[in-house]
């Protein structure tokens, strides 16, 4: 237990930290409710003289995108200070004391992740219901949304520390960053549910991890318990798969680092 | 007394990618990487008593940080051992964690927006502190270092004294045996820097703490250590007590006279460095002559009103020891 | 004319700088080529879905796309430093300006390049030539309506960062308004209608970065192209102004400027 507490101390002030500065989320809520806003214009386009498309109608496809957006939105990208840390050697100070470098940032962007989580849902689905003015969710939906998201999150955790890890062999990672969130923005379901892709598309969505860090949890928030547990076994072998593979990447940095410095 | 540290023929080695100029270089280098081996640190052995106060200092780049890596468990040596209370580093890392404590001037490891109880806490629960034994610790480092009041200010209202002041006392939460402190007054004024000093002295007394210093501020080296470690080149240029050091390399003493009347002496040794009237300003080589030998001629041909003996300062010392002015080898 | 000499020392220097780490330049350049592609996915879904709405198809939305990246690139490349001055302001990196003979907003602007912006460029170059709209007169058209559009962005962006001035922190404002242009330029004009358009060329001007262009390089006509360029002189006009304005509130020392 003793050794376990010290990760919730790391959970716990992270939150402390962020609670005291909620007002810097304004801007992030001005440009969420900005996207929501122009991609309303756009779709409402595209379904000029339909109803449905796949399965979803307007009001489906606009919530659809605001949690998709709300997860997107919420990941904390702590790779940026972890390359800083690596380039500057700052890491040695963090490995040097008593604890796990990957439970450490694991604490702290978990805890950030889940707050922003819960505030863009809440701010999200205020601003669509004005836009849309219907409410196509199932209730259970926002619990198990949330309980999904939080294992896409988990899994893009991974993804944001092998980013961080890139920091050991390339001077500037910002390019990877930028294709990791494009993976997200298409094959993920960000732009649009998986459904609207051609066939074979869909196909090679099924083997890739991104749509079960999008995807999967904007789909069991608006249909709840069925979808979410569904999804949930392929959702955790993935996050075991990647695991394992950051595992033994950052095992294998941490001795390079040992034995030259970085 | 006991030996708390032991380092014996301690040796690093880089491997360094070279890059040849061009694009095309950069492409040979990413594929086909041609590496240099540079040593950084080449052979050093010295050994620390326990509740020894010690500086280790040193040119930029000249190894430091790189064997207190090595000794904190964070680099592998190329070759050499390192005993740390009769753990070696680079095994049993974790474990000796629990017994180190570090404060680096330059970076903070308090949180910023959040008042130094929180950064307390969160380290009490790092090195897995009983919750009793913390609040104790807690109330006693409080007490010590005078934090009543600071304690639930956010970080980022403290001064800068009073932020090192957090910082000490956190990195001693965990009762170290050891401590590490990289300049630790770095940009602190006169008096915030004593009094730093002296709370470093009275915990190194009260608990035995041994204190393992790097700073390029003389005063702290002067005013803490008895003993200063110099490396440059990856060498150990010089180990010595800090009045020895004083002693043995100040052979040169700086005398001002006032005088009755004027007078200029001329023995071997001394050199005239400013006469102006009745006033004389004189620099002995005391390995060739003494104080009393200019004293004794001067009082033979007049008398001496006043006088003033002043040292070569530290700094000066500590210059022509980097720049390997003067005679100053490893003894 | 002086100006523009600094604009290309700037230029020379920073170019040289990069060269130092051609590999990661490239790896930069490359990447941002390729994620522009991936922005492409949703229209070739949609289009494969519900085929051409509103009268627009792919090869309109390249031409879109085209106008956007070079002149978002062009901006970015030769004004770095346009998203930064708020920055320059409070922590009093300004003073250097200041104490530099040259119009300070301008020299501001220009003396931070980000090549790595280039990347857009070559991008929007690629996809105007996938356009139905491709051809060498279209393309010097493309050319000249982007250099404004440019010009238009780093004013816009200057105008928001000014505002530290004004109100101290301004941070929420001048990272939304921005992204607000691109997010509204990035889609056909028909899209929108009712009061949004004329906030679309009025405070958010994704008009005149986008709208605007892709009609004169669809259907060139010279009264459109003049409207381009008489809003273009007037806006740079104003940010000049506007931030002429604010400094004088920090040479006279009134600006109380809150610490981020």
């Amino acid at each position: 237990m003793e050794k376990i507490r010290k990760y919730f101390t790391f959970f716990k002030i992270t939150f402390i930290n962020d609670l005291a500065y909620v007002s810097n989320y304004i801007g992030q809520f001005f440009t969420f409710a900005l996207f929501m806003f122009v991609y309303s214009f756009v779709w409402r386009a595209i379904y000029s003289g339909k109803t449905v498309i796949e399965g979803y109608s307007f009001e489906m496809v606009m919530w659809y995108f605001m949690f998709t957006e709300t997860v997107m939105m919420s990941k904390y990208p702590f790779y940026s200070d972890m390359a800083e840390e690596i380039k500057s050697g700052d890491i040695a100070y963090s490995l040097n004391k008593p604890y796990s470098y990957i439970l450490f940032n694991f604490s702290k962007y978990i805890s950030t992740s889940v707050i922003r989580m819960f505030l863009n849902t809440v701010f999200g689905s205020f601003i669509i219901l004005i836009i849309t003015g219907s409410f196509p969710v199932k209730l259970s939906g926002f619990l198990f949304g949330f309980i999904s998201s939080f294992f896409g999150l988990v899994l893009n955790f991974f993804f944001f520390f092998l980013l961080g890890l890139t920091a050991f062999w390339f001077e500037d990672n910002s390019s990877f960053a930028f294709i990791y969130g494009k993976f997200l923005f298409t094959v993920g379901g960000l732009f649009m549910p998986v459904e609207f892709f051609p066939a074979f598309v869909r196909n090679i969505t099924d083997y890739m991890p991104f749509k079960y860090i999008i995807y999967v949890p904007a789909r069991s928030y608006i249909e709840g318990f069925g979808t979410f547990i569904g999804f949930f076994p392929v959702q955790l072998l993935n996050i075991l798969i990647y695991g394992i593979l950051v595992y033994i990447l950052y095992s294998f940095a941490v001795k390079r680092l040992n034995v030259n410095g970085g | 007394m006991e030996k708390i540290l032991k380092v014996e023929e301690l040796r690093k080695t880089f491997r360094t990618k070279t890059k040849e100029p061009g694009f095309r270089g950069s492409m040979k280098s990413l594929f086909n990487p041609v590496y240099k081996e540079t040593e950084a640190v080449s052979g050093i052995s010295f050994e620390v008593s326990e509740g020894e106060m010690i500086a280790f200092i040193g040119p930029n780049g000249a190894g430091k940080s790189t064997t207190i890596k090595m000794i904190t468990g964070i680099l592998y040596p190329t070759s050499g051992n390192v005993s740390v209370m009769g753990m070696t580093p680079w095994t049993d890392r974790k474990k000796l964690s629990y017994k180190i404590g570090s404060v680096f001037g330059q970076k903070s490891q308090m949180w910023f927006h959040l008042p130094p109880e929180d950064t307390f806490e969160l380290m009490g629960d790092i090195y897995e502190i009983d919750r009793s034994e913390y609040r104790k610790r807690l109330s006693e480092l409080v007490k010590k270092f005078q934090l009543e009041e600071l304690m639930n200010t956010p970080v980022r209202k403290l001064s800068l004294g009073q932020r090192i002041r957090c910082e000490i006392a956190v990195s001693l939460i965990h009762k170290p045996k050891v401590l590490l402190l990289d300049e630790p007054t770095i940009g602190l004024d006169v008096v915030v820097k004593n009094q730093i000093r002296e709370l470093i002295k009275d915990i190194n007394k009260k608990e035995g703490l041994t204190v393992f210093l790097t700073s390029h501020d003389v005063g702290d080296i002067e005013k803490l250590c008895k003993r200063v470690l110099v490396i440059d080149h990856g060498k150990l240029i010089m180990e010595n007590d800090v009045p020895g050091l004083k002693y043995k390399y100040l052979s040169k003493k700086i005398v001002s006279f006032k005088l009755d009347e004027a007078y200029v002496p001329d023995i071997e040794g001394v050199k005239i460095i400013k006469q102006n009237g009745t006033g004389l300003k004189a620099e002995i080589d005391t390995k060739v002559s003494s104080v009393q030998k200019l004293m004794e001629n001067i009082m033979k041909n007049t008398s001496i009103v006043d006088m003033n003996i002043s040292e070569t300062p530290m700094e000066e010392i500590i210059e022509n020891i980097y720049t390997g002015g003067g005679d100053y080898g490893k003894d | 004319m002086k100006n523009l000499k600094l604009l290309m020392r700037y230029f020379k220097f920073n170019i040289s700088a990069q060269m130092e780490y051609r590999v990661n330049f490239f790896i930069q350049i490359f990447g941002m080529i390729i994620n522009n592609f991936f922005l492409l996915f949703f229209w070739w879904v949609i289009f494969s879905k519900v085929g051409k709405f509103g009268g627009y198809g792919m090869e309109d939305i390249y031409l879109i796309y085209s106008v956007v990246t070079v002149s978002f690139g062009i901006s970015m490349t030769f004004f770095g430093n346009q998203t930064r001055i708020s920055r320059i302001i409070y922590t009093g990196e300004l003073d250097s300006y200041i104490m530099l003979p040259r119009p300070y907003l301008f020299h501001i602007l220009v003396s931070r390049i980000s090549l790595s912006a280039l990347g857009d460029v070559i991008f929007g170059i690629i996809v105007f030539f996938m356009s139905g709209y491709a051809g060498f007169l279209n393309f010097i058209v493309l050319i000249i309506v982007c250099t404004m559009g440019a010009v238009i962005f780093a004013a816009f962006n200057s105008v928001l960062q000014s505002l530290t001035f004004y109100f101290g922190d301004s941070t929420a404002f001048s990272r939304v308004f921005p992204e607000a242009v691109l997010s509204f330029s990035m889609y056909p004009e028909t899209v929108f209608n009712g009061i949004i358009k004329i906030v679309l060329f009025t405070v958010v001007p994704a008009g005149y970065f986008s709208f605007l262009p892709v009609r004169i390089i669809k259907d060139f006509n010279l009264y459109q192209l003049s409207e381009m360029f008489f809003f273009t002189v007037g806006f740079s006009v104003f940010a000049f102004l506007f931030f002429k304005h604010g400094l004088k509130k920090y040479e006279s020392g009134n600006l109380i400027i809150k610490r981020l």
